[in-house]
Order: structure tokens, then C-alpha cells, then sequence
């Protein structure tokens, strides 16, 4: 009786240590792109659905495509009528107003209606065949309603947003910081360890993690370089591989620069942010691709100063060379 | 005498239950060694020329203008294959494919190694 109890107990222990040793990994699709989600641990496949929905539920409120979202009301309004927006969008809105303003207007949530202009948001880009760049008339009609300064007024205490007078045709989209915003808090749900990457915005949760930085051109080797991402960091990477086309052997690419209306043209072809809120990280990404190396370090360094973030980034030029700033522990492939 | 001795130890419940614990281990085994991803190395004249990713069905022809070998690798459901080679022998299409790490398809005549090695990072941003 006893050989027999102690020899289920060490099965049932076996099995246990070997069960929350292994990890897991699921696929979903949402926003638009694929969220992998590595696990180690039991419970791993339940938190990762509900990581799944939430992200689901994330994407309903923050897509400007979907009816009914914060932003589709917002982009429809009239000038001067306030839409009540959701916590998550005010939450948003408020990381976003910060960058917007350190990095002087190179990140800007209301470039939409540009984005839409050159064919570039997620419902057309893929429909849309034989690309060509707009016009310069067409460039400057769109212009004339960005500048998230001047086109919204934001209330933080009635939780509002309302386009002012003379910006009807303005729009917002949070195409270049919700991925990061939506992976942030999803790591709030993993007690454990656990790697959740929403198409290459990636957090790492109770254990390091090696991630790699994707090629921004052809290449031999399956990545760029790689480096140790910590618990807690997450990155973003911007690249003009992303989403571009070719035009009269012209790359026209999808991070436009809010200043000439154009695909940003500032040396930089690939920026990967890492820090500890995922969706400065997002948008920083994104403001150093159109401000270029040179501003782009100083931006960093100014965000370093007033927050605690620890920004680290790696900078790829035209000529593919690299920069790494802060200690990332970079090693190119 | 043995098969009372474990009755004795065991009744039919427990070796149920006993069953049922080896194949959950066997099955965390199986799926923990996938997740280990790994990818495939494509060496041409002892030099690295292409990595696959071993999870993603794929064709690579290395009839290019920088390689001109006549010389199909193909990656499918998790293995790695030489489908096509104008070797006279063919040893490398008559290969079993390769999944696990370490596995290895050469081709001699066309200086070509087929090599699986684990994935050195866990994702790509």
C-alpha cells in the first residue's frame, strides 16, 4: 500500500514538474496581423484565448475601420461636436499628445486622412493594385486638415474628443501605436513566463527572451542582428519594407512624414524601439523613422530624462549600416 | 510471480491513471520539442547561402544567377527535402527529409549541405 502511494505520488510529481516546464505557442489574427503567444506553464492555452479576445475586443474600440469604434465616431463628427470616448482611447490619446509633442509633430495620430490618400491603411493596401503616389494637389488638400494640435481638442476630465472648427476632413488613427498599446497590456494577464508578439510588436514577460531585428532588405540570413529583450521591455520595430510599392522604380513606403505629406526620407529604413510601455515604443519607432538618426538620439535622450523608460533602440540606414542606442547588447548576424 | 507482484501494487484503476500520466509526459515531450523551433541552413561550396524556417512550407531553387545549381530544396510539414538534383547518383533526393536538429542532406557533387540548427532567436520584430 505504501510502495503504491509513493510511487503515484512521484508519477503525479513528474508529471506536474514536466507539464509547467514546457511552453507553449498559439496563433491568432487580429489587427490585421499575427499574434503569437509563447507560454511556459499549464494555463498557458486559457490565458492565451483570453488574451486573444481581449485584444479582439482592443482592436473594435481603436480601429478607425470599424463601425461604431471611438475613432470612426470621431473621424465622422462634425467640427465641434464632442464624442465621448472610451478609457483605453483617453489612455491613448494621452501617451499619444506626449510624443506628439517631444518629437514635434513627427509622430501624429491625425495623418489619416494622408494615410488614406496613398492607398496605405489596412483595408485598402491590399485591394488596390498598380499603386501610384498621389499628386502633389491631392498631398496638399490632405495636409491642410493634419496637425493633431491644431485639427482636436482633448478633454481628459469629460474623457472627449472634438475636431475644431475648420478641420471637418480631420481623422485619427492609431495605426502607429495601438499594436504596442494592445501587447502592453496584454502582458498583464500572464503571471508566469511568457512572449507575446503582435506582429513584431513583442513584450517579454518573467524571462529573458532573444529577439531578433528583421531584415529590412534581402538578405542571406533569416534576421538582421539580435539582442536579449528583458522582462518587462517590449519593442517596436518601423521600416519602409513594411508596406510599400514600387513606382517608376521608386520605393514609396507607409510611415509618412506629417511635414511634407511624402514617405519619410530620412536616412533611416529600419528603427526598433525598446522600452517599458509598449506603445511609446510604437510611436517613438515611428517619429525617429521621419526625424532621422541625428534627432532621433535626442529624442530619446530627452525621453530618458523626464521619464523612466529606459529607451534603447537600433537605428538601420539606407547604406545598412547600424546604430545601437543604450545598452542593448546588439550582436548583426 | 511478477505479474501478482504488480498486482499487488497496482490495481486497474492505477494502472489507468499510470497510462494516462506517461502519454500526457509523452505528449508535453512532443509538442515542447515543436515549440523549440528550429531552421534549415542551406550551405553552397561550405558557405552559408540560405536559412528557411523549418514550421513554413517552402520551394527554394537554387538555380539562381548567384548560385546556377540545379537543385531543389523544399520545406514541408516541419521537414526539409532536396526534391531535385541533376547529381548523377540522386543520394540526396533518395535522402529521408530532415527535421530534427543536427539532421543533414548532402549532395556532393553539387557542393550543397542541407543542415537543420536551432533557431537562435524566439521571435523576430
Amino acid at each position: 500500500m505504501r510502495t503504491k502511494s509513493v510511487l503515484l505520488i512521484a508519477i503525479i510529481l513528474i508529471s506536474i514538474v514536466s507539464l509547467t516546464a514546457c511552453s507553449s505557442t498559439e496563433q491568432f489574427f487580429v489587427f490585421g496581423t499575427f499574434l503569437d503567444m509563447t507560454v511556459e506553464g499549464v494555463s498557458g492555452g486559457k490565458v492565451t484565448r483570453e488574451v486573444f479576445t481581449y485584444m479582439e475586443s482592443l482592436e473594435t474600440l481603436l480601429s478607425p475601420t470599424v463601425e461604431g469604434s471611438d475613432l470612426h465616431k470621431i473621424n465622422n463628427a462634425k467640427a465641434g461636436d464632442s464624442v465621448k470616448c472610451s478609457a483605453e482611447t483617453m489612455e491613448l490619446l494621452s501617451i499619444v499628445e506626449v510624443i506628439f509633442d517631444l518629437s514635434d509633430g513627427a509622430y501624429d495620430p491625425s495623418i489619416y486622412p494622408l494615410v488614406r490618400l496613398w492607398n496605405f491603411s489596412g483595408d485598402k493596401f491590399s485591394q488596390i493594385e498598380g499603386k501610384t503616389p498621389p499628386t502633389d494637389e491631392d498631398i496638399a488638400t490632405a495636409l491642410s486638415v493634419v496637425g493633431f494640435d491644431k485639427a482636436f481638442t482633448i478633454d481628459h476630465v469629460a474623457g472627449t474628443v472634438t475636431k475644431n472648427v475648420g478641420y471637418d476632413g480631420a481623422m485619427l488613427d492609431f495605426g502607429g501605436v495601438a499594436k504596442g498599446y494592445a501587447v502592453d497590456k496584454a502582458m498583464d494577464n500572464f503571471d508566469g513566463k511568457a512572449l507575446v508578439n503582435l506582429g513584431g510588436n513583442i513584450g517579454a514577460k518573467g524571462k529573458e527572451y532573444t529577439i531578433g531585428i528583421g531584415n529590412p532588405r534581402e538578405s542571406a540570413t533569416p534576421y538582421f542582428g539580435s539582442f536579449t529583450l528583458s522582462a518587462g521591455e517590449l519593442i517596436s520595430t518601423s521600416g519602409d519594407y513594411e508596406r510599400f510599392f514600387t513606382y517608376e522604380g521608386k520605393r514609396y513606403h507607409h510611415i509618412l512624414s506629417p511635414s511634407t505629406g511624402k514617405p519619410s526620407d530620412s536616412g533611416l529604413i529600419s528603427v526598433s524601439v525598446v522600452c517599458t510601455n509598449g506603445a511609446v515604443g510604437d510611436a517613438l519607432s515611428t517619429a525617429i523613422m521621419v526625424l532621422g538618426a541625428e534627432k532621433g538620439k535626442a529624442l530619446i535622450a530627452r525621453i530618458n530624462d523626464e521619464f523612466d523608460l529606459n529607451v534603447k533602440a537600433v537605428l538601420i540606414s539606407t547604406d545598412l549600416t547600424y546604430e545601437v542606442v543604450g545598452d542593448l547588447g546588439f550582436v548583426k548576424k | 510471480m511478477k505479474n501478482k507482484l504488480l498486482k499487488d501494487i497496482f490495481k486497474k484503476g492505477d494502472i489507468l491513471l499510470v497510462l494516462v500520466l506517461v502519454v500526457a509526459v509523452i505528449l508535453t515531450a512532443v509538442f515542447a520539442t515543436r515549440t523549440a523551433d528550429s531552421f534549415v541552413e542551406i550551405y553552397v561550396d561550405g558557405v552559408l547561402a540560405f536559412q528557411l524556417d523549418l514550421l513554413k512550407d517552402t520551394t527554394l531553387d537554387l538555380n539562381t544567377t548567384s548560385y546556377k545549381i540545379d537543385l531543389i530544396v523544399t520545406v514541408k510539414s516541419g521537414k526539409a527535402y532536396v526534391t531535385h538534383s541533376d547529381c548523377p547518383d540522386k543520394l540526396c533526393v533518395l535522402s529521408s527529409g530532415v527535421s530534427s536538429v543536427g539532421g543533414l542532406i548532402v549532395c556532393l557533387p553539387n557542393k550543397v549541405v542541407v543542415k537543420v540548427t536551432p533557431k537562435e532567436v524566439d521571435a523576430i520584430s
